[in-house]
């Protein structure tokens, strides 16, 4: 019996392919000891051995596919794993206590535990996800299978997880994965950004997968959609599959519109420009067209790694990003960390709200000595290509004029050292917040340009954490609400000659894109893949018709409205 | 015994890298020796890259690492 489930669209696509459900971490429960302690302690011992041999063999493979960074999680696991007061604890407890090695290793690994979870920071408590993950490869072993199972794929697969961290996302073998599905999570969690940078379709949020489908169930995953077919009958496997040509046809058809500039029927320039996370998707980037970057999210460089990226490091990035987009413009954003996005080589406090707390440029004034050494490196590759810098989570003129101060200080320190800096780097910032969507005519002032990040923007002006999936119906961009906020930062940035953007998910929307149009945005920024559509879209766009079509739609009442007014414009 | 007092200079604290750069430092150039790091009152086994996580070291504490046995110069 096809069984369907509802989700939310994270990532758009079709994809047909067994489930791989994610399995939970090892324990020691039901395990079988040895006869004697001894034969027991030489069964963990092969069980330490196997973890070894495979940790170095993950730790290889990681370093030549993702590099040294990426890879040093597993350097940790082994240090860990030949740690002498962990060896003789376990030994102790074996050879004296006679516990079963599964058990004594719990045992042992729970004091360290107990011991970690004293010490404040998160960096150190992130130590202990390093432990448990380490013991369950162990664990995995003395019960006979392969420790990491728990990501290998065997063939082509939709992976189905209560949820995924962007490393275990990292892990995956990209070529198999043929979509993600998850429990919990929203549109803008990291696994979904991370799947629409990937072009696979994505659907979370779904609830308990527990009894709704097996390993190796068939599913079909409609990213577009967020629905889930689980056994889907042969009517709904041949419709699908026929959606699926049908999309592969219209995706060619559209990435014709890869090389062509961006121009409204009227003629007006659209500067359609990717995010991206790092110099990984520049490939996607050019391939699809972008005309520029709209948004370097940099606090990538800053996660899944035990320490902080160097100023060289840095430069090398922002660098060879700079030198491969020129002469288009790209816009770096400084460390955006703080709320969803944990960090284990920064340690910051627990917060009860972090999405209210001490973030992104909140963070930079807490830790300057970070943010000076990534603004270092910004002003240092500067001269590679045509820098635009971003601030983001500025709520007030006040932090814009601290942050851009700190960077003129690193200016001339830089210049008194010898380095020339370009002038006419732009400097803007992102309006997330409302109190600096309502100040965006006394900003505008001092800023070169705005970029828009509706995720944000949306869960601030509706108080609906964009995370939690009972709220998503107030997770709407297209809600007049917004549309009026953003129409006013535009009416406001226009009035002293600034740009505005857009880089939020909102601007790959196909209904969004002839408001966005129609209220002055001349820069929208989206997933790679979402530009050659949108160019598409554009190239339909009279931007006389697209300033009614707003207006009338920043009247209407509700999201569905605005949604059904954009629909009915877009099909005549 | 060779005894000597450090302050922490790395701004993040003592986490997993330093942390195992002094465990394998230990480990490698005095096997033959024990070593101990004192921090406050506690003292743990230098050749414990768990042990010295579970000093939580800090960025600008001061701790002591005592070097004995054979080799320890």
């Amino acid at each position: 019996m096809p069984r369907i489930l509802k989700g939310i669209a994270a990532s758009p696509g079709i994809a047909i392919a067994p489930a791989f459900l994610l399995a939970p971490r090892a324990t020691s429960a039901g395990e079988a000891a040895a006869a004697s302690p001894e034969l027991e302690w030489e069964r963990y011992a092969r069980a330490v051995a196997a973890s070894k041999a495979e940790l170095q063999a993950l730790r290889d493979k990681t370093k030549a596919e993702l590099g040294d960074l990426k890879a040093e999680i597993f350097d940790a696991h082994l240090s860990i794993l030949k740690d002498p007061d962990l060896d003789a604890a376990v030994s102790r407890n074996v050879r004296e206590e006679g516990m079963a090695a599964g058990a004594a290793l719990e045992a042992a690994a729970k004091v360290f535990i107990d011991l970690l979870s004293e010490v404040e920071g998160q960096l150190f408590a992130a130590r202990i996800d390093d432990i448990r993950d380490l013991c369950s490869r162990i664990l995995s072993h003395l019960a006979g299978g392969p420790g990491s199972g728990r990501l290998e794929l065997e063939g082509e697969a939709v992976v189905a997880a209560q949820d995924l961290t962007p490393s275990e996302t990292t892990q995956f073998d990209r070529r198999l994965v043929k979509a993600f599905v998850t429990a919990s999570g929203s549109a803008s969690s990291h696994s979904s950004i991370l799947a629409r940078s990937m072009e696979i379709p994505a659907v979370v949020g779904l609830g308990p997968l527990e009894g709704a489908f097996e390993r190796g169930s068939l599913l079909i995953v409609d990213g577009g959609e967020g629905l889930v077919i689980a056994d889907p009958d042969a009517e709904q496997l041949a419709s699908y599959r026929r959606a699926q040509a049908d999309r592969a046809r219209a995706k060619a058809a559209a990435l014709r519109f890869a090389s062509l500039a961006t121009r409204t029927r009227d003629g007006t320039a659209i500067e359609l420009a990717a995010n991206i996370a790092g110099a990984a998707d520049l490939d996607s980037a050019l391939r699809n067209g972008a005309e520029g970057i709209g948004l370097f999210r940099t606090e990538f460089l800053y996660m899944d790694r035990p320490s902080l990226p160097s100023e060289e490091e840095q430069y090398a990035t922002y660098r060879e990003v700079l030198e491969r987009m020129a002469p288009r413009p790209v816009v770096i954003r400084t460390l955006d960390i703080g709320g969803d996005k944990g960090v284990e080589c920064l340690e910051l406090d627990k917060e009860s709200n972090p999405f209210l707390g001490v973030r992104a440029i909140r963070l930079c004034f807490a830790r300057e000595d970070i943010f000076r050494t990534q603004l270092r490196a910004l002003l240092r590759a500067a001269s590679a290509g045509q820098l635009r810098i971003m601030f983001p989570m500025i709520a007030t003129l006040e932090e814009f004029r601290a942050a851009r101060g700190i960077l003129e200080e690193e200016r001339r320190g830089l210049e008194a050292g010898g380095t020339e800096v370009p002038a006419g780097i732009e400097i803007g910032l992102m309006i997330e917040i409302p109190a600096a969507a309502t100040m965006a005519d006394q900003l505008a002032r001092e800023a070169d340009f705005f970029s828009v990040g509706t995720n944000d923007l949306v869960q601030y002006s509706m108080a609906a954490d964009r995370m939690n999936p009972k709220l998503a119906y107030l997770n709407r961009p297209l809600h007049p609400a917004i549309l009026r906020v953003l129409g006013s930062v535009a009416e406001a940035a226009a009035k002293r000659g600034r740009w505005v953007g857009i880089c939020g998910e909102m601007a790959a929307d196909p209904l969004a894109l002839p408001l966005l149009v129609g209220m002055g945005l001349r820069e929208l920024s989206m997933s790679a893949a979402a530009i050659p559509r949108a160019r598409e879209i554009v190239a339909g766009i009279d931007c006389g018709e697209a300033r009614r079509l707003y207006e009338r739609a920043r009247d209407l009442e509700t999201a569905d409205e605005v949604r059904d007014l954009s629909r009915a414009s877009a099909s005549t | 015994m060779v005894s000597d007092q450090f302050t922490i200079k790395n701004p993040t604290g003592f986490h997993t890298r330093p942390a195992r750069l002094l465990v394998d430092t230990a480990n490698d150039k005095y096997p033959a020796c024990e070593v101990k790091v004192l921090k406050g009152d506690r003292v743990i086994n230098g050749k414990s890259v768990l042990g010295m996580l579970t000093l939580g070291v800090k960025f600008g504490d001061v701790v002591t690492v005592e070097v004995s046995g054979e080799g320890e110069a």
